[in-house]
């Protein structure tokens, strides 16, 4: 009898864990588990995204979250050296990088052997597993140990790690290959080659939430115009271009806002701008959802996105976004929504923020295209449709 | 549909970018398009630089005396975030030596002391990072508390803004402003506490005296500011507060302890009773709890908590100081709205016989407190 249980691998997982891969695996996995599908975690006891270490308050061990088994492993074997660091700096400088150093620079971004163990000593227990997101030793090591059971969502962004030999060899081994959006498989196909197995299978699907946008601003105490990012806060998510377009935009005579920040990481913010960025860090699920109800424009300026989370629960409240136009996924999606508008450098962010700020009956017209757009696009129906399709073509394939 | 609109706010008018009002057929890519040519625009005619931030810190905050006012909770939170960046003291910071032929000896000097040095440096900093990491928690726990305590003061959306102009709920003619007006001497200033969407400002600008209000919310600011009325944003218990003391002579407050909780009513009667002068004029205007219909229609507007007895009101107003208290009931029932109470209520066959004093009592009272 084919077992039928699904294990998600992402390197990661928890309650409050900050990330769109992690929010898309946790949001994925409650959804099969909710229509009766068997689905199992298989993760490491990593909390953060930059140390990766296991001394936060994940154990090694089973767990249930939200009705999910959790299976969780210690990282052992992981060594951040300077040779690490050395072929790192060499593939973001697209440099050429031997396929053993690459191996070698990959099982150091998360490694867990007892997880790749415990996969090849259960592998019949599972009808498939299903890596998440590709850049990660878990998803590579893991492939290479079950590639007949091995499927893919590899939230791929176009950045040199995405380059190396080993992923595309990674990508042609799975079953399959789940992607969140057209522009990311067109991204796959032209780098790994047009004949990988696979199909867009819409990510996940935003469900219209209840929020109350000035509970936010009584609680935070923050009035008039928000301009609201949301996410981790980092170089490669392009907060810090964020900021200084923000006060730039505000020296040269922009319109009274505030730049608020939630999420993790830490970020610099100039003093003399403090009263006009506020960074409240990472907040509840009810506060973060109010948080986007009380916003005027809602601002993802990364280049590095296959999804975009951060874009629905946007446009389920109504609001606008407005997006970097070098990331071929997030102005696809404001392209095709009209839900919001683009920049592609200083100039332009100052007259599409000042465009959306001075025009509320615009905001108000994109926010609901918006809202259009996510709730006929990104349905739990076509999702899982699209995903169990994956799965029985992989596993006709066979 | 070829009427466009340009929103209020524009600054220039005719700089705007012009948005179609049919909005049902606004092309994204177009709009792009004027963008793009409007940034190009302004970049060829030198109207806005893109600078580094370090640029633009040094440039704001060259002279030294840059001042940024913020929000006392924003504050905590910005203080907090850098007292967490320092709170980690640690004797691992990198060590370096100058390029020459000497160098990598001092490098390896500086490496030996510090091997040496480090049992009784970690020492010291251990207890330092104990106490830092105390300080943060409690940092966090403060922030945490007000941030809790706020949001447990929030009228889970039930402001005024919303009942008035979101609703269409509360008087749209309030008597008594008039009369609260003349018990001020001609030629005083004076200043209105939450002074809401300024009718009283209104009042007193008709009869060309001098008066601004103090108000909270900033989209009720907004009103007073479009109808030209001065106003100050600040929460009016706060900016109490701030005043000196025996400073100020003529006040007014409207619906005083009937939305937020009791104790604001407490705190806003004791900071007036020490910032009036002596001699100075206190007047407010309530909803009288003994006229039965007025009563009724107080609780039409969904913000109003609680009616303030106006023999209580002066108990509050004595023990803070006042020693002069006045209450005069206003306002009265015309001939019009008392025929059309009568007729709902012997329709429900009610016999009204001696109640129409209760039931047609005055609906507000003015309270006039000299310190």
């Amino acid at each position: 009898m084919r077992p039928d249980t699904i294990a998600f691998v992402p390197p990661r997982y928890g309650l409050g864990l900050v990330g769109g891969a992690e929010a898309h695996t946790r949001m994925l996995a409650e959804e099969l588990h909710r229509r009766g599908w068997a689905v199992e975690i298989l993760t490491t006891c990593g909390v953060d995204a930059h140390s990766w270490s296991d001394t936060g308050d994940f154990r090694p061990g089973l767990e249930v979250i939200n009705g999910i088994t959790v299976r969780r492993f210690l990282q052992t074997g992981r060594k951040y050296t300077r040779k690490v660091y050395r072929i790192e700096r060499r593939i973001l400088a697209g440099k050429k990088v031997s396929l053993r150093a690459q191996e070698y620079w990959i099982y150091n971004v998360v490694s867990c052997p007892d997880l790749c163990r415990y996969m090849a000593e259960n592998r019949d227990r599972y009808r498939a597993f299903v890596f998440i997101p590709y850049l990660f030793g878990t998803t590579y090591a893991g492939i290479k140990t079950v590639p007949e059971r091995s499927y893919i969502i590899p939230c791929l962004h176009d950045e040199p790690y995405a380059y190396l030999e080993a992923f595309r060899r990674m990508m042609h081994s799975v079953r399959g290959i789940m992607f969140n959006t057209p522009p990311e498989e067109e991204l796959a196909r032209r780098i790994y080659g047009p004949d990988l197995r696979g199909k867009v299978v819409g990510g996940v699907a935003v469900t219209p939430y209840h929020a109350d946008g000035e509970r936010f601003r009584h609680k935070f105490s923050i009035s008039g115009d928000i301009v609201l990012y949301a996410g981790r806060r980092e170089i490669f998510k392009n907060t810090p271009l964020l900021i200084k377009y923000f006060c730039n935009y505000l020296e040269n005579g922009g319109r009274e806002a505030k730049l608020v920040l939630i999420g993790a990481g830490s970020v610099e913010i100039p003093f003399s701008f403090r009263s006009h960025i506020i960074d409240l860090g990472v907040l509840s699920e009810r506060d973060k959802r109010d948080a986007f109800a009380a916003a005027s424009v809602v601002c993802n300026p990364s280049v590095n996105e296959s999804l975009s989370l951060v874009l629905m629960e946007a446009w389920m409240q109504e609001v606008p976004c407005l997006v970097h136009g070098d990331c071929a996924v997030t102005r696809y999606q404001v392209e095709r929504s009209g839900g919001g508008l683009w920049f592609e450098d200083y100039p332009t962010f100052h007259e599409a923020l000042e465009t959306l700020l001075g025009n509320r009956h615009l905001r108000r017209e994109m926010g609901r295209r918006g809202r259009v757009y996510v709730e006929s696009h990104y349905n739990w129906d076509r999702i899982v449709q699209a995903f169990e399709e994956v799965l029985l073509e992989g596993e006709a394939a066979v | 549909m070829t009427k466009e609109i340009v929103d209020s706010k524009q600054k220039e008018e005719s700089e705007a970018i012009r948005i179609p009002y049919d909005l049902e057929g606004i092309d994204v890519p177009s709009l792009m398009e004027e963008i793009r040519k409007r940034a190009r625009e302004k970049v060829e005619a030198g109207i806005y630089r893109e600078q580094e931030l370090s640029v633009l810190e040094e440039s704001r905050t060259a002279g030294g005396d840059f001042k940024v006012s913020m929000d006392p909770l924003h504050e905590l939170v910005f203080v907090t975030d850098i007292a967490r960046q320092y709170a980690q003291v640690t004797s691992h910071y990198p060590i370096g030596a100058r390029k020459g032929p000497l160098g990598w000896i001092f490098l390896v000097v500086k490496k030996v002391i510090r091997r040496f040095m480090t049992p009784y440096m970690d020492a010291v900093f251990q207890k330092q990072r104990e106490f830092n990491a105390q300080v943060v928690k409690s940092l966090d726990l403060f922030a945490e508390m007000i941030k809790r305590e706020r949001e447990r003061n929030y009228h889970g959306g039930m402001d005024r803004y919303t009942a008035w102009e979101e609703l269409g709920l509360g008087e749209s003619d309030i008597p008594g402003l008039g009369e609260a007006l003349e018990v001020f001497p001609p030629g005083e200033e004076v200043v209105e506490l939450y002074s809401g969407r300024g009718e009283f400002l209104e009042e007193a600008s008709r009869q060309k005296r001098s008066a601004y209000g103090v108000e909270q919310d900033s989209r009720l600011v907004r009103i007073c500011q479009k109808k030209g009325l001065k106003v100050l944003e600040a929460d009016p218990l706060d900016w109490l507060e701030g005043q000196e003391a025996d400073s100020l002579s003529s006040v007014f407050v409207r619906d005083l302890g009937e939305r937020d909780e009791l104790r604001h009513l407490l705190f806003l009667v004791g900071a007036l009773g020490s910032r009036m002068e002596r001699g100075g004029i206190v007047a407010v205007l309530n909803h009288h709890p003994r006229s039965v219909l007025g009563v009724e229609e107080a609780f039409q507007d969904p913000s109003i908590l609680r009616l303030i007895h106006p023999e209580t009101m002066a108990a509050l107003f004595r023990q803070a100081g006042f020693e002069r208290l006045e209450v005069r009931p206003l306002g009265r029932f015309d001939e019009a709205k008392r025929l059309d109470w009568a007729e709902k209520l012997s329709g429900a066959g009610l016999d009204l016989g001696g109640l129409e004093d209760t039931l047609f009592a005055p609906p507000r009272y003015l309270l006039v407190a000299r310190r």
